[in-house]
């Protein structure tokens, strides 16, 4: 019995290491893809004239944001303005719950400006964005490698300690 | 004194200097000292009825209070 609730225990230890590991990583894709769909945008206000709505269902179609993207267009269909669409969004989705500060400060600035201001503007603060979610990304590549060995190893330690003291 | 004790007591000891290292390589130093801490409280958790048994043998030894 005693057997039994020690091996548990190491495996839900190491499976809470593993998971917190997996939200560093998720951090690091979210922060990769959004800079890829910003760069989009900007790209798309840069050298077309379309509306908001039709660059975002653009990009939308191959990106691993898609739901999200999806999210927002419905809500500026249903009226919306970018910075209330996107407040929306944020706050429903939970992609951004594992974003920090830093980065959602970002993007909130950016879509707050959307269908705002003159294009210029636009692609200032898209170049902007772009540049911090780059910085981020960059500064980020090697602490999420070592924060993940970090929570592995020390979700294995914590469940072999528990372990120790239940057997 | 059951010599479990004595190899939990070790145990522990090592998985928190595994902990503590691997903290500190990835600059988190402060972890490592509550890690230290967090250790140290389990063994003395751990130790607590054999010293008060030492305790009483004490006592009775030296006919104490």
């Amino acid at each position: 019995m005693r057997l039994a609730a020690a091996v548990l225990s190491v495996i839900l230890c190491s499976v809470a290491g593993h998971m917190r590991a997996h939200k560093s990583e998720m951090r690091q894709a979210a922060v990769d893809e959004f800079l890829n769909d910003i760069r989009q945008i900007s790209m798309q206000i840069e050298f077309t004239s379309d509306p908001i709505c039709i660059i975002i269902d653009k990009i939308s179609k191959n990106s691993k944001l898609r739901p999200m993207w999806q999210s927002f267009i419905n809500c500026l269909n249903s009226g919306m303005t970018c910075t209330l669409a996107w407040h929306d969004v944020s706050e429903s989705h939970d992609l951004m719950s594992v974003l920090q500060d830093e980065e959602k400060d970002g993007l909130d600035n950016f879509f707050s400006t959307l269908g705002q201001t003159d294009k210029s503007t636009e692609k200032k603060n898209a170049e902007y964005v772009y540049k911090l979610l780059g910085n981020i990304s960059e500064r980020r590549k090697t602490a999420v490698q070592n924060e993940k060995k970090m929570y592995k190893s020390i979700g294995i330690l914590a469940g072999i300690g528990v372990a120790i003291m239940i057997i | 004194m059951e010599i479990t004790l004595i190899f939990k007591i070790a145990g522990i000891g090592i998985l928190v200097a595994v902990a503590v290292q691997i903290l500190k390589q990835t600059g988190r130093d402060e972890f490592g000292m509550v890690a230290c801490l967090a250790g140290l409280v389990v063994v003395l958790m751990l130790t607590v009825d054999v010293i008060a048994e030492l305790l009483n043998h004490l006592k009775q030894l030296f006919n104490l209070y």
